[in-house]
């Protein structure tokens, strides 16, 4: 009886198939087993029936290629990480850093609203970075770009431009009133509506921003095949 | 004589030849490989260098799920069955290629020549 598992390590190269996927070496000479054994049953020659199996390797090499990209799994990064967390946080680490330049060149915060009615006793100051804010389309931009070359999703592209203002929206939603909670921080619980008016100003605004840089990248619009090339990639 | 499907056509509809057939009944790849030339009278054949690497890329996507059994003959195969998630791409993917036939009738004129 024919050894088709030599076979299969001798016309892949024992090194062109891994140890961990022995089990590809012996699904593969199952296979010329059976071909084999098929062939003799229609009544071909044994040398003939055995030339044919081989013919169904084609070029091995290329089969072992093949194969070993099939079952390759995720490296050391998986593709959560690569299509969502890196492209988040070099969005959020580059509008901050703009955000840490603009304070540290003082350039003053432009006013956007003051005003002081009924609904909103005292003075209620909704103060922006008009350049931080207007530079936000890149950086919504930039993680929908990173997030898309990775091979991510709609979904994936789309959380990774607006990051910077996800986290803005956990740090007003939830940090800063539960660290005012902690605290025991007196005029921030008595005045909610100035916390809600601080998620308003940080957040609002700016995702619009980054929505704005996103929308190019989330493939409603195919920008010269670009988005057919990175499914590919995708699938690869 | 046989007359076969020029394998760069083939090459293309190997992913839903495949899921169309496990999802009638789990099958090894040597019974793939025969069901798919019997089925379509030899039009249609993949070698072992073209259906195993789409299996593993298939089993990758999770569309598949292999395991070794014995067949009728005592023997351990691998078996691949479709998961729920092949099962949910395979109605998509044969509207596509409905599609495409359509679209390239449309142009090329397919059925009539």
């Amino acid at each position: 009886m024919r050894n088709w598992s030599a076979v299969v390590r001798e016309r892949m190269g024992a090194e062109s198939i891994p140890t961990q996927m022995s089990d590809v070496t012996t699904e593969l000479a199952n296979h010329l087993e059976d071909c084999f054994e098929s062939l003799r049953a229609e009544g071909v020659s044994e040398a003939e029936a055995i030339a044919r199996a081989l013919d169904e390797f084609g070029d091995s090499r290329r089969l072992a290629c093949k194969i070993r990209r099939a079952r390759r799994t995720e490296g050391w990064m998986n593709d959560r990480t690569k299509q969502l967390w890196l492209p988040g946080l070099a969005s959020l680490t580059a509008a901050n850093l703009l955000l840490m330049a603009l304070t540290y060149t003082s350039l003053p915060p432009r006013l956007v609203v003051e005003r002081s009615t009924a609904w909103f006793p005292g003075l209620a100051l909704m103060a922006a970075y008009l350049p931080w804010l207007a530079s936000q389309p890149l950086f919504g931009a930039l993680g929908a770009w990173l997030s898309r070359r990775a091979g991510g999703g709609r979904a994936m592209r789309l959380c990774s431009g607006l990051f910077p203002s996800i986290v803005m929206l956990v740090c007003w939603g939830l940090l800063i009133p539960a660290s005012a909670a902690v605290e025991k921080h007196a005029w921030a619980m008595n005045h909610p509506i100035f916390l809600a008016l601080g998620a308003l100003v940080w957040v609002v605004p700016a995702t619009s921003g980054l929505l704005l840089g996103s929308l190019p990248f989330l493939g409603y619009w195919n920008f010269r095949g670009l988005d057919a090339a990175s499914s590919c990639v995708a699938r690869t | 004589m046989i007359r076969r499907v020029d394998p760069k056509i083939a090459r293309g509809s190997v992913e839903l030849t495949i899921l169309a057939l496990l999802a009638k009944e789990s099958l090894y790849g040597f019974e793939i490989a025969k069901r798919i030339e019997e089925d379509t009278g030899g039009a249609l054949s993949f070698k072992l260098a073209s259906l195993y690497p789409m299996l593993y890329e298939l089993e990758k996507r999770g569309w598949l799920k292999g395991q070794w059994e014995a067949n009728r003959m005592g023997r351990d195969r691998r078996y691949y069955s479709l998961t729920p998630t092949g099962r949910k791409k395979l109605a998509p993917l044969r509207r596509e290629w409905r599609f495409f036939f359509q679209a390239l009738d449309r142009v090329a004129g397919v059925t009539r020549a």
